[in-house]
This record gives C-alpha cells, sequence and structure tokens, in this order.
C-alpha cells in the first residue's frame, strides 16, 4: 500500500487574549496520499481554513504534528522546522492559492513577474529561463499572454485567480492547497477556475487540498472529503458516500441546504 | 470448491435522519448472496424494497450498518468491501468494480466522450486512445458525433443514460453494479444493452443488476434476489414471480 503524502495529527490552535479563548481546531487528523485530493468542507468559522494556515505556515499552530514525506523522510514534524526549512517547505514542497489573489499575488509586480518570483524562490536563475516557465504556465492556467506584462491589480477576479494558480504550480511543488479558490467570483467564472483546477488535476496528478464551503465544489474536485464543524472534524469519507449517505447531524443538514 | 468472487453476509443498513428527530428508516435487513466470476444476479422487488441501497451499499456510497462483503481481487486478496480503507475502495473503483446509477451524474461542462474516456484516463490509457475507445462504445449505443462532443446536461433521459452504459462497458470491470441501466431506453438500445452485457459476462464480468422488465431478467440473469421491504430471498429465473404475468403486483403483494 502507498504510504500517505501527508500526515497530520492532533492539530490544535487556540487563539487566547485576555478572558477569552477562541479554538479555532481541535484535535484536527488526517492522511493525504499521492495524486489524492481531499477536501475540507464546513462552514464559516469551522476551523477548515485554520487548518491551510497551519499547514503553509502562515499560523503556527498551538500544538501537533505534520509529517510530509519528504521533508527528513518523513520523520521530522514539519512545525518543528527553523526559518530556513520553512522557507523550503514553503517555497520548494507546498504552494497555497488564497481565496483573496491579494495574499497570494503582489499586484503591482506583473502578472510573469509574480511567476516569476516563485521561481526564483525556488533558486532558478536564468532570466530567460524563468521567463520561459513563467510564459508556460500562464498559458496553461489560460491567462492570455500578451497580458503577461501587466499587472494583477487591473485584472478581473477570474484572472487573478489563474494568475495565482499559475504561481502556484510553477515550481511543481507536492502539495497545493486551495483555500476557497471560487469564492466571490460570479458563477460563470467560478466554473472557469473549476475546469482548470479538474484539467490540471487529471493532466498533472497534483496532490491537492481543498477548502470549501461550497458542496459544489468539493463535489467536483475531492475523493475524499472531511467535515468540519467549530474547529473539529465531525465526519470523513468518500465524497460520494458524505454527499448521499452522510451520518453526522450537521453533515445532514449541510448536503439538505443545497438547493438543488 | 473455491470461495465465491463475493459474499455478502448479513447486510443490514439502517439510516437515522437526524433533521427529523431522528427518525430510521432500514432499507436493508440482514441480506446475503454469494457471487461467482462470469454470473449474473439481478434484483428485483417493488419500488423502495432495498434495491438501489444495496448497490449502493457495495459500492460503498451507502456505509452498510451491519454485515460483510468479502470480495476477492484480481491479486488475489480479500477484502470486506464494507470496511476496507477508503483508498483501497477508491482504487477498487478505478480497476475492478464500477458501478452504474439509475441516473447520470456527469460533471458540467465536460463532452460526453471525455465522461466516458475519463474510466480510461484514470487507468492510465492515453487520452488519445481512451477518446477514440469512448468514442467506439458511444457510437455501438447509436450515439452520432455531434452529441459525443455535446454535454451530456443537455441531453435526454434516453441519451444520459447511454452514456452511464459506455461508461460501464468502455472497460469491463470484474464485479459490474447496474440500477436500472435500460429504464430509459428504446427497443434498439435495450437490444445493445443486453448484447454488451453478454459480452462482459463472456469476458467474466461479474453482475448485480436491478431491473424491473422481467424479461430481461429471463433472458440475462442466472440468478435472482427478490428484495422487499428490506429482505431477500432467492429464486430462479423462472420461477412464477419472474414468469407471472403480473410480475409488480406479486411482488407488491410479498411486501404487504
Amino acid at each position: 500500500m502507498v504510504a500517505p503524502l501527508l500526515r497530520v495529527r492532533d492539530l490544535n490552535k487556540i487563539y487566547s487574549g485576555k478572558g477569552h479563548r477562541i479554538v479555532a481546531c481541535e484535535d484536527v487528523s488526517f492522511d493525504v496520499y499521492p495524486g489524492e485530493v481531499l477536501g475540507i468542507v464546513g462552514e464559516s468559522g469551522s476551523g477548515k481554513s485554520t487548518v491551510l494556515q497551519c499547514l503553509f505556515q502562515d499560523v503556527i499552530p498551538t500544538s501537533g504534528s505534520a509529517f510530509l514525506t519528504s521533508f527528513h523522510g518523513g520523520e521530522r514534524n514539519m512545525w518543528d522546522a527553523d526559518r530556513r526549512e520553512r522557507r523550503e517547505l514553503r517555497t520548494h514542497r507546498m504552494s497555497m492559492v488564497y481565496q483573496n489573489p491579494r495574499q497570494g499575488l503582489n499586484l503591482m509586480v506583473t502578472a510573469g513577474g509574480n511567476v516569476a518570483e516563485r521561481l526564483l524562490a525556488a533558486d532558478w536563475r536564468r532570466v530567460s529561463d524563468i521567463r520561459a516557465k513563467a510564459s508556460d504556465y500562464l498559458v496553461r492556467t489560460e491567462v492570455p499572454i500578451e497580458r503577461m506584462d501587466d499587472f494583477p491589480a487591473f485584472f478581473s477576479g477570474g484572472m487573478q485567480q489563474r494568475v495565482q494558480i499559475a504561481k502556484a504550480l510553477a515550481n511543481n511543488p507536492e502539495l497545493v492547497l486551495l483555500d476557497e479558490l471560487t469564492t466571490g467570483l460570479d458563477v460563470s467564472v467560478q466554473a472557469g477556475v473549476l475546469d482548470l483546477v479538474r484539467d490540471i488535476q487529471s493532466r498533472y496528478g497534483v496532490t491537492a487540498i481543498v477548502v470549501s464551503h461550497d458542496l459544489g465544489v468539493i463535489r467536483l474536485l475531492a475523493d475524499r472529503t472531511l467535515v468540519m464543524k467549530d474547529g473539529h472534524v465531525v465526519e470523513s469519507g468518500l465524497t460520494d458516500q458524505i454527499l448521499e449517505d452522510p451520518q453526522h447531524p450537521y453533515t445532514q443538514l449541510l448536503v439538505n441546504c443545497v438547493t438543488n | 470448491m473455491a470461495d465465491p468472487m463475493l459474499s455478502v453476509s448479513g447486510l443490514s443498513k439502517t439510516i437515522t435522519l437526524h433533521i427529523l428527530h431522528g427518525a430510521e428508516v432500514r432499507p436493508l435487513r440482514d441480506v446475503s448472496f454469494d457471487l461467482d466470476a462470469g454470473e449474473f444476479l439481478a434484483i428485483a422487488g417493488p419500488s423502495g424494497a432495498g434495491k438501489s441501497s444495496l448497490l449502493k451499499c457495495l459500492n460503498r456510497t451507502y456505509l452498510a450498518t451491519a454485515g460483510t462483503a468479502r470480495y476477492i481481487t484480481r491479486a488475489g486478496e480479500t477484502v470486506d468491501l464494507f470496511s476496507a480503507p477508503e483508498r483501497e475502495v477508491v482504487a477498487l473503483r478505478r480497476d475492478e468494480i464500477t458501478y452504474v446509477s439509475q441516473f447520470l451524474k456527469a460533471p458540467p461542462r465536460v463532452p460526453a466522450v471525455d465522461v466516458v474516456a475519463s474510466v480510461l484516463t484514470q487507468r492510465g490509457v492515453e487520452l488519445e486512445v481512451a477518446r477514440e475507445r469512448a468514442s467506439a462504445m458511444l457510437s455501438r449505443l447509436g450515439m452520432g458525433p455531434s452529441l459525443q462532443t455535446s454535454y451530456p446536461a443537455l441531453f435526454s433521459g434516453g441519451e444520459q443514460q447511454r452514456v452511464n452504459v459506455a461508461k460501464a462497458f468502455v472497460a469491463p470491470p470484474r464485479l459490474l453494479l447496474l440500477d436500472e441501466p435500460t429504464s430509459a431506453l428504446d427497443a434498439d438500445n435495450r437490444e445493445r444493452v443486453i448484447e454488451l452485457l453478454h459480452e462482459a459476462q463472456a469476458a467474466g464480468t461479474a453482475v448485480i443488476a436491478i431491473f424491473h422488465d422481467r424479461d430481461l431478467i429471463r433472458r440475462l440473469a442466472d440468478r435472482v434476489l427478490v428484495l422487499a421491504d428490506g429482505t431477500a430471498r432467492e429464486v430462479a429465473p423462472d420461477d412464477d414471480y419472474i414468469a407471472g404475468d403480473s410480475v409488480t403486483d406479486e411482488l407488491l403483494e410479498v411486501s404487504r
């Protein structure tokens, strides 16, 4: 049996301040296998984005462990990484597509420059190689090549999202984290972005974690799904089973709230 | 005597509807049967008897509440389809077990030929080869080139069903689970599906199929599992229940 690419065990993230304590996620554990798309679904505030932020180390977890096969042979907790290792994890091994393109892109650097930044971080040096590679990925994500030298600040939301995807894929990461990538886009643009991700997944077999509140997105992209509520994983299973035979009261509610 | 390819024992399914104050539905109670390679088991019974639930449990779209489904894989390993790790179920669905639901659930904005070809590309067949084979299968089911490159969401019920059936036969699996595969087809297309089923069976595919049409059961099935009110009993295809003129009425009678 193939070993998991990523193992997450007992992830906890607690925000505490004066007189209050907010549990963003508690005892979250799961595996992700090579070539698989894992969905995480839940309402806002359920902790699903926190899981991704912890994995990408935008946020430092309170406790828990995460093992990536290629990182010290899966022996060293990613969350014990030093600065240099953390940078390497974020530039070579994983990438993140944020709900808000402002987080994932520098809007005042050209589209090509954004992708190039990622390649530079991954130790690419020759300008001509970088430019060729950047244009290759923009083409793959259907960003018109004549817009390569324009600033994403002037792109539509859908095109910004496609530049983000190009940037996220440019250095062949082992694991791609996608956070609500279609939220806030109108439905026809959502469809285009989803088709793109699905096409890339089937062509290149990318391993990914897709976080969404939208069961339609999960149905389309995920092989397996975790359902989160109030910081906990309340149910997990094959995506079609979660949708057709949900076990947990919250999942049943969620599935029955879908309008069509 | 070798073990059967599939041995279902004590399958029960209870659905608890928490959103309806914990109401319980019990579509299946203590269902058991065996199936050998190349064998054709028809499932008969009135609407609501648990027929689709049975197939969904075998496909793991439903979680069985009790029981086991010992399946011997192509590699000769025995797995319990009800409790195998999800990863193994994903692999079995890709390589060995195909479930065809009553209604097509095709991804949006994907042409019919690619919907069918995806079964092959998932198994590592080159896209161009997969498209050719998918196209040939759809042609065999009477679907012309212009329909093949259209989106199934726009199709009629019978056309969607043919796309669904093509997915099953473009790469015949070891175990085929069919939920009323001919319910929306005209007589010609029904005959084509019967032909495909005969071919698959001859190639060793074991089939579990839900049919309402007693003529089809007589022509195809080796054995018949009659479900009524969630419980099963096995009859021969030439049993009175199947041969009778008003089979549905009689089956309804059984369920009362």
